[in-house]
């Protein structure tokens, strides 16, 4: 205890407390300045009771199924591709994969902005392709679809981070066990099924909370390219956050938000560790 | 059970040849070694006959039909890794029934022969572990039960005993001869350590640069080196050469042979004994001795400032470093080189 007072102190200080200083404020109606004035749970009712909240919800639900379902998968068969060397010149696909990481978000945002506006590079193409010189992309008018862009953006963003980190996890497998497969009569579906997913099911957990933790709190890349609009279409809960916070000044309603983010984390995060569990047990 | 045949088989990656003109015939059931230094190409010619690693040119044939073109899982081989190369998050039980698995075979049948082999090699009680929860003997064990339960044709074990301690080793080592012996089956085993190879061996593969030096059985290759390289590489502690000129014109008239100036004379250390300096075959300054119970190693330098080693027998030394010793030989052990380092006699 006396050796792990020192980290347990900046952890206290830097995760703890602003946390419980949230959760304290997220009880009370406060613009910033003069005293809080404690509300109970009005700011938790009116936040689930707020239609923005939930579209942003949806969209979160959105990022995170992406994340799931796109990025982590999609790393991992690039990564198993470079790995086993099935394509010519894994180093040069390594690096193009791996490059939009290296990426600000700022200037992705702005690029992507171009290319999904009105009149961009897509209702270009789409222009060109349907012989309709004045086609204008239009997807950003519709509630359901106006988050589509950013997860495209997303797809081709991140993936090549899960591929990293992917390749270097079955870098460390015995290419001896690999050969004893192809020994013992393992097709390349075989190898990849039966002996190196199998090893990978803590990697695939370690990535599903990283992207768990990363689309819910991130709002960065959103906020350049849509600011979360057209009205709230493309919102998440990190822009409806900043925004009651900063721009309404709600600081109560804003930190309510954020204790709802943090337990939306923890039980996802939670069901995950407990499915990769079983995955593993059973495997 | 099947023969094995190479005909002029090399190897290339890009304009580097590493293995060249390898020719080889192994008879059915035999247990052939492959043995030489680190980077001889031992393991790339194992890896070869398994069809992991592709040839340049030459053929490769087991049992009679060439298999440049099979697959390794359809060549009927077998292999023992170094690193025993289990799968780590399968039980010892689906480790050696995966292969049997992927040919389809039946549940009756794979539980039939993992059991046989897991009772021949004293795994019984391990089948639901997993490899982690085994020791670097028990993972072997099961890394040749994985290989006999695909009762190949062709057992390939690729330096098997590197990993394991040498207690552990010299057990595993009379383990593989009896199942050798037992079998019956064609095993050819790679491997660095000389001991090995001549104790396990019915014949030996001697490597050096992707060539082939020798074949022949382990006690041909101690008696009768084809070169100075075989003379060298076989036998513990190593042969000693000597070629000075002044050396070699007194060991010629002791011995009575003829000698070139361009010779090179080699005699074993268990060969050389000791005898009045006046009368040595040669003598050196003594620098250490090293005693190992059964016998002595002196380290000696001669005259010409060859460093040379005998064979005696314990505690029979007892000078002080320094001190000149005499040692002779019979005819019949002394080996001669010629230039190109050929045995000559």
């Amino acid at each position: 205890m006396l050796l792990t007072g020192p980290a347990l102190f900046v952890y206290a200080l830097v995760i703890v407390l602003p946390v419980l200083y949230s959760l304290v404020l997220s009880f009370t109606e406060w613009s910033g300045v003069g005293w809080p004035r404690f509300v109970g749970f009005e700011n938790y009712s009116r936040m689930l009771s707020d239609p923005v909240f939930w579209h942003s919800l949806r969209n979160n639900a959105l990022i995170v199924l992406v994340s799931l379902i796109g990025q982590i998968p999609l790393g991992f068969f690039l990564a198993y591709i470079l790995y086993r060397r099935l394509v010519r010149l894994p180093a040069f696909f390594e690096a193009v994969i791996f490059f939009p990481t290296l990426l600000s978000p700022v200037v992705v945002g702005l690029l992507f902005a171009v290319v999904f506006a009105p009149v961009g590079l897509i209702a270009d193409l789409i222009g060109k392709i349907q012989g309709l010189p004045l086609f204008e992309l239009l997807i950003f008018n519709s509630k359901s679809m106006a988050i589509v862009p950013y997860l495209i953006v997303i797809l081709w963003m991140y993936t090549g981070i899960y591929m990293i980190i992917f390749l270097a996890n079955l870098q460390k497998i015995q290419s001896e066990t690999i050969e004893a497969a192809v020994l013992d009569g393992a097709s390349e579906w075989g190898i990849l099924i039966k002996i190196v997913m199998p090893g990978q099911i803590p990697v695939f957990l370690t990535t599903s909370i990283y992207a768990i933790a990363g689309s819910l709190k991130g709002f960065e890349l959103l906020w350049v390219m849509t600011e979360g609009g057209p009205s709230y279409y493309s919102s998440v809960l990190g822009l409806y956050m900043i925004e009651s916070t900063f721009s309404y000044y709600k600081y109560g309603f804003g930190s309510a938000v954020a204790i709802m983010l943090i337990l939306l984390s923890v039980v996802v995060i939670v069901v995950l560790t407990q499915v990769a569990e079983r995955l593993a047990r059973e495997t | 059970m099947a023969s094995l045949k190479l005909r002029n088989v090399a190897k290339s990656y890009g304009t580097v040849q590493v293995m060249s003109g390898i020719n080889l015939s192994i008879g059915d059931g035999k247990l052939v070694v492959f043995v030489g230094p680190s980077g001889c190409g031992k393991s790339t010619l194992l890896r070869m006959i398994a069809g992991l690693e592709e040839i340049t040119s030459g053929t490769i044939s087991i049992g009679g039909e060439v298999v440049n073109d099979v697959i390794p899982s359809q060549r009927g081989v077998a292999m023992v890794f170094q690193s025993y190369a289990l799968y780590p998050h399968m039980t010892v039980y689906n480790n050696m029934a995966f292969a049997l698995r992927q040919a389809g075979s039946a549940q009756d049948e794979i539980d039939r022969r993992v059991r046989a082999a897991a009772e021949s090699l004293q795994i019984k009680d391990l089948l639901n572990r997993h490899p982690r929860q085994l020791s670097g003997g028990q993972r072997q064990r099961v890394a040749i039960g994985r290989a006999i339960v695909r009762e190949p044709e062709v057992f390939l074990f690729d330096e098997p005993l590197s990993n394991l301690d040498a207690a552990l080793r010299a057990q595993t080592r009379v383990e593989i001869a009896e199942l050798h012996a037992r079998l019956n089956t064609t095993m050819i085993y790679v491997t660095h350590d000389q001991v090995e190879a001549l104790t396990l061996a019915d014949n030996i593969v001697v490597l050096n640069n992707g060539r082939v030096e020798q074949v022949g059985t382990p006690m041909e290759l101690y008696h009768c080196p084809a070169n100075k390289f075989v003379a060298g590489f076989i036998g513990s502690p190593q042969m000693n050469f000597f070629s000075d000129e002044a050396e070699l014109n007194r060991l010629a008239s002791v011995l009575r042979i003829e000698l070139e100036e361009t010779s090179t004379l080699g005699v074993r250390p268990e060969h050389l004994f000791l005898c009045d300096a006046g009368k040595s075959f040669v003598s050196g300054a003594l620098r250490i001795v090293e005693q190992f119970g059964e016998y002595d190693l002196a380290y000696l330098t001669s005259k010409g400032g060859v460093d040379f080693i005998a064979k005696v027998p314990p505690e029979s030394i007892r000078g002080e470093r320094g001190q000149i010793l005499g040692f002779t030989a019979v005819s019949e052990h002394v080996h001669v080189f010629n230039e190109v380092g050929l045995r000559a006699r």
